[in-house]
């Protein structure tokens, strides 16, 4: 859109150049006359005869050109004869041009208030076309000597394309003063090239202006191209023809601009004129040769033209004068330019410090600070805050800072309803007006302590987004960079922090991969251990349906072999055989019911009642050992599967009992208070465990017992047991001090219970 | 043989009983038993098309166990016992212990399919079932006894090497009386076995 809007204004321009005045029909005819044809001749001396103004014009114009051949010329027929009709062409096409466009001059605007300076343009185009024919005539002196690759025309022609070289610029200036003299003080402003300003501002250049112009007023292409690529470098004209007379053009302009003659509007510096020269084949020392004679001739010319009538010294100091004014300004603009320079400095040098700091593997926090820390080097004191948003958070996180880069509170802060992530507010005029609505919270957070008027808010925006914004109060004397400069260390502070954000969520990742690996290598764990279960219980009850039915066989005939044998005679044996039998019986059946214990049937259990139970089959058993139980009110009913609490009881009581308690056997029931679970403790205070029994205690068939006590299968079913109940079980022994079973079983109460539902169902 | 025990030893295979027959065998009179039949107290049918009541064996039983009157006239005194196990070893073992005993009649079955004939034919007091057969398993012979009414108080006793309690309780609920776990204690057994029974225990 903007590049057919651009399009469009370059082409209203352009028909513009169309409305200026066209060029007298002398002039016209003068273009078209290519020969020395004796009539073509007699027509132009007519023509120009019959204009006495012209006439007069043109007679001063050739007198000043042949300095004291010149004075002799007193017609116009004379001056044809003695200049040749290619010099008064020249001199006519340089007075019509200049009497045309001065006419065209824009009517109601102030010559005082214009930054273009007109008569120093024509001054300078006059300088420049006299240049050209200088160097022309010098070129082909010296051509009669020396070779040169360079082919230049008459040096008539010459002249007619210096004096016209620059005529688009007169052409912009006469359609849009205003606009004009923007781009004036802009070159001289920046020191850049005036066609590059002219394209920004204008849209259009004065080459191509000059260009349009020339064609319509259909002036030789030779002219035409001479304003069209005039200032180029050699090297990158088109193999014209007169890709010379462009180059030579080229030099005069820039040989006239050295010498302060008149006034180009251009303020590009740089070129080197002896470079320039070499390009296109001309002698350096030739073109400076013609200094001495350009600044007089030049006035000669001005004046015949009715420029002024500056004698050629006083015409010397005002461009001394001009050349003074320029250097003033561009120092000015070189103080500007230091300034702007510093603060670059103080900001690259911050950059520098800044990532100097950073630190691999920072937290984002911790980058925050870094970039406060930063900030408050680079801007000075005052408010710190950071509004950051984590990539999964749905909140704002604001931070605050002191200026060394400590973070002082956090806030959670709602985003405004509607507001997009933090980051995706890639528009700067977006964030400060979506945060600005978390502003009025801002003043209660902050207090009285800070103006908001003062308070900005700086997005850091780097290729990710928004990786922050940075909230600092501007107040007093703060130290201000422009945008752009600003711009460049806030990227590298989002840059940073979205760096640290992406560290920090490829961290957590890992950790959670980490993590994952874990509970994998458990779970396998456990499904190794459950396969083997599975594998054991197959195996066991296998081996329980084998194995008892031949244990019921001897079992069997042995009883009867006790009935019918009398004592002595072998009943003993046959009631040892029968007992075996049977204790062969219990192993299998212990180890099938280890492997595949059956699934819990929980009820509403009375612990007091089971416990008081248990304990009073234990003092029976171990009639020297005090047995105590201890089970609070507010237990009370549990949901627990009494058969097996029961077993697993029985058992801790039992390897209580046997662990030789010097006072006590302990039962005790309490809730867990840190999570609630049921804890049934049985300690003793007996022989105790030595870490190699600790460690193996609830390992199958592990006993360190003597032998005749039952294979060591009881602690290992207890915890498969427990564990069906979704509990734990701990032991902890000081070997000597005695020995503490702690059970854990969860959801024990009805109500809580997962297993309620099905249970009842 | 005297006719009385002629009788008798008609009485002990017949199957349904007139109210004569129920007066005779359970040392009552006649106007007793119709009492009773009519008042519900004792369950029987009337014949198609007549008045006439009759009382299938199984309810007379029932209703002289209920009312403790003596049941010799009527049963031999010895209780009928179906021994189903695979191992024949075992059958043999549990043959040799309720042997002992002399008032068991015995009969055994070693697969699934002969317990279910001889249920039918052997009419069994108590059927003593291992729980893993080669053709079926337990439970299922429990569920097919207990579909026919007529066996409701036929009692099963399971034997089992396996002491799996999903299993056992499976097996309760499919119709088994009791459960017992091999190898036993033959004192342990042959208690269950009167206990089930409901006749006293020889010292």
């Amino acid at each position: 859109m903007r590049g057919q809007e651009a399009g469009r204004r370059v082409d209203l321009i352009l028909e513009q150049i169309e409305t200026l005045p066209t060029l007298s029909a002398i002039a016209v005819r003068l273009l078209s006359i290519t020969s020395d044809d004796e009539a073509d001749v007699r027509e132009v001396v007519r023509l120009v005869a019959s204009d006495p103004a012209l006439t007069t014009k043109l007679l001063r114009l050739c007198r000043s050109a042949r300095g004291g051949i010149g004075r002799a010329i007193t017609t116009v027929d004379r001056a044809v004869v003695m200049l040749g009709l290619d010099a008064v062409r020249s001199a006519i096409l340089s007075i019509q041009v200049y009497e045309t466009l001065s006419s065209a001059s824009r009517d109601e605007t102030d010559d005082k208030a214009r930054v273009f300076d007109r008569p120093g343009f024509w001054r300078h185009s006059i300088a420049v076309a006299v240049a050209c024919k200088l160097i022309t005539e010098a070129h082909h002196e010296q051509a009669r000597t020396r070779r040169s690759r360079c082919e230049l025309p008459k040096g008539d022609e010459a002249y007619v394309a210096g004096l016209l070289h620059d005529l688009g610029k007169i052409a912009l200036d006469v359609i849009m003063p205003k606009s004009f003299d923007r781009v004036v003080t802009l070159a001289e402003q920046y020191q850049v090239c005036m066609a590059e300003v002219e394209r920004r501002v204008i849209g259009v250049d004065h080459h191509t202006a000059g260009k349009r112009l020339g064609e319509y007023w259909r002036l030789p292409h030779t002219l035409q191209d001479v304003m069209w690529m005039h200032g180029q470098p050699f090297d990158a004209l088109p193999d014209l023809p007169h890709r010379n007379l462009v180059a030579l053009v080229t030099t005069a302009d820039l040989l006239v601009r050295r010498q302060h003659i008149g006034f180009s509007g251009n303020r590009m510096r740089g070129e080197d004129l002896d470079a320039t020269c070499r390009e296109c084949g001309l002698d350096p020392e030739l073109v400076r040769g013609i200094v001495s004679k350009l600044h007089e001739t030049s006035a000669e010319h001005a004046s015949s033209i009715g420029l002024d009538d500056a004698p050629s010294q006083e015409l010397f100091l005002a461009s001394i004068g001009r050349a003074n004014e320029a250097l003033g300004r561009l120092n000015v603009l070189l103080e500007e330019r230091s300034s702007l320079s510093m603060q670059q400095g103080k900001v690259i040098g911050a950059i520098s410090d800044f990532n100097a700091a950073a630190a691999p593997g920072r937290s984002v926090i911790g980058t925050l600070g870094e970039v406060v820390r930063s900030a408050t080097n680079l801007l000075g004191d005052g408010l710190y805050l950071m509004l950051y948003q984590s990539r999964r958070s749905d909140t704002w996180q604001v931070y605050q800072f002191s200026g060394d880069g400590r973070m002082l509170r956090n806030h959670d802060a709602v985003p405004p309803t509607g507001c997009k992530h933090l980051a995706d507010l890639s528009d700067e005029g977006q964030v400060s007006m979506r945060t600005a609505a978390v502003l009025p919270w801002l003043t209660d957070y902050l207090g009285d302590a800070v103006d908001m008027r003062d308070v900005q808010l700086i997005p850091l925006c780097c290729a990710w987004g928004v990786a922050a914004v940075l909230v600092h109060d501007f107040g007093s004397g703060v130290q201000t960079y422009p945008q752009a400069l600003l711009g460049a260390i806030t990227t590298t502070w989002a840059s940073a922090i979205a760096g640290a954000a992406q560290h920090a969520g490829a961290k957590s990742l890992g950790e959670q991969l980490v993590e994952a690996n874990r509970v994998l290598a458990e779970t396998q764990h456990k499904l190794t251990d459950a396969r083997a279960m599975a594998r054991l219980g197959e195996m066991a009850k296998g081996a329980a349906h084998e194995m008892n039915n031949p244990l019921t066989i001897i079992s069997g005939r042995s009883q009867i072999l006790v009935s019918r044998l009398a004592p002595g005679e072998g009943q003993e044996a046959a009631q040892a055989i029968v007992e075996q039998a049977h204790r062969l019986s219990d192993l299998i059946t212990s180890l099938h019911l280890f492997a595949d214990p059956p699934t819990p049937a929980r009820h509403e259990t009375d612990l007091r009642a089971l416990i008081t139970e248990l304990a009073k089959d234990a003092r029976r058993q171990f009639p020297d050992v005090k047995i105590v139980h201890d089970v609070p009110d507010d237990v009370g009913k549990v949901w627990i599967d009494p058969t097996q609490v029961s077993e697993v009881l029985a058992e801790l009581i039992q390897n209580a009992g046997e662990a030789q308690p010097r006072s006590f056997v302990r039962v005790a029931v309490q809730a867990d208070p840190l999570d609630g679970r049921l804890v049934i403790v049985v300690e003793d205070d007996g022989v105790g465990m030595d870490a190699r029994c600790l460690e193996h205690a609830f390992d199958p068939f592990f006993s360190v017992k003597p032998a005749g006590r039952q294979a060591g299968l009881g602690l290992a079913r207890a915890q498969r047991l427990i564990e069906g109940q979704g509990g734990t079980i701990e032991l902890s022994s000081e070997s000597g001090e005695g020995s503490t079973a702690r059970i854990a079983i969860p959801h024990w109460r009805k109500d809580q219970s997962p297993h309620s539902a099905q249970d009842a169902a | 043989m005297s006719k009385r025990n002629r009788d008798e030893g008609e009485l002990l295979k017949k199957q349904v009983f007139t109210t004569g027959e129920a007066a005779e065998v359970c040392n009552v009179s006649q106007q007793t038993i119709i009492r009773c039949f009519d008042s519900g107290r004792l369950s029987g049918f009337r014949v198609p098309g007549s008045r006439f009541r009759r009382i299938p064996r199984a309810e007379l039983l029932k209703f002289m166990r209920e009312n403790d009157i003596p049941r010799d006239r009527i049963e031999s005194g010895k209780q009928r016992i179906l021994v189903v196990d695979d191992d024949e070893q075992i059958v043999e073992l549990l043959v040799d212990v309720l042997g002992r005993d002399g008032r068991f009649e015995v009969k055994t079955a070693t697969t699934g399919y002969d317990a279910g004939v001889y249920t039918e034919s052997f009419r069994p007091h108590l059927v003593i079932l291992d729980y893993m057969l080669p053709d079926i398993n337990g439970n299922v012979v429990c569920e097919t006894i207990r579909a026919n009414p007529e066996h409701r108080d036929m009692k099963i006793l399971c034997v089992s090497g396996v002491v799996n309690q999903d299993e056992i309780s499976q097996l309760l609920e499919a119709g088994a009386d009791d459960f017992i776990k091999k190898p036993f204690n033959i004192e342990t057994l042959t208690q269950r076995i009167h206990e089930l029974l409901d006749i006293p225990v020889i010292a």
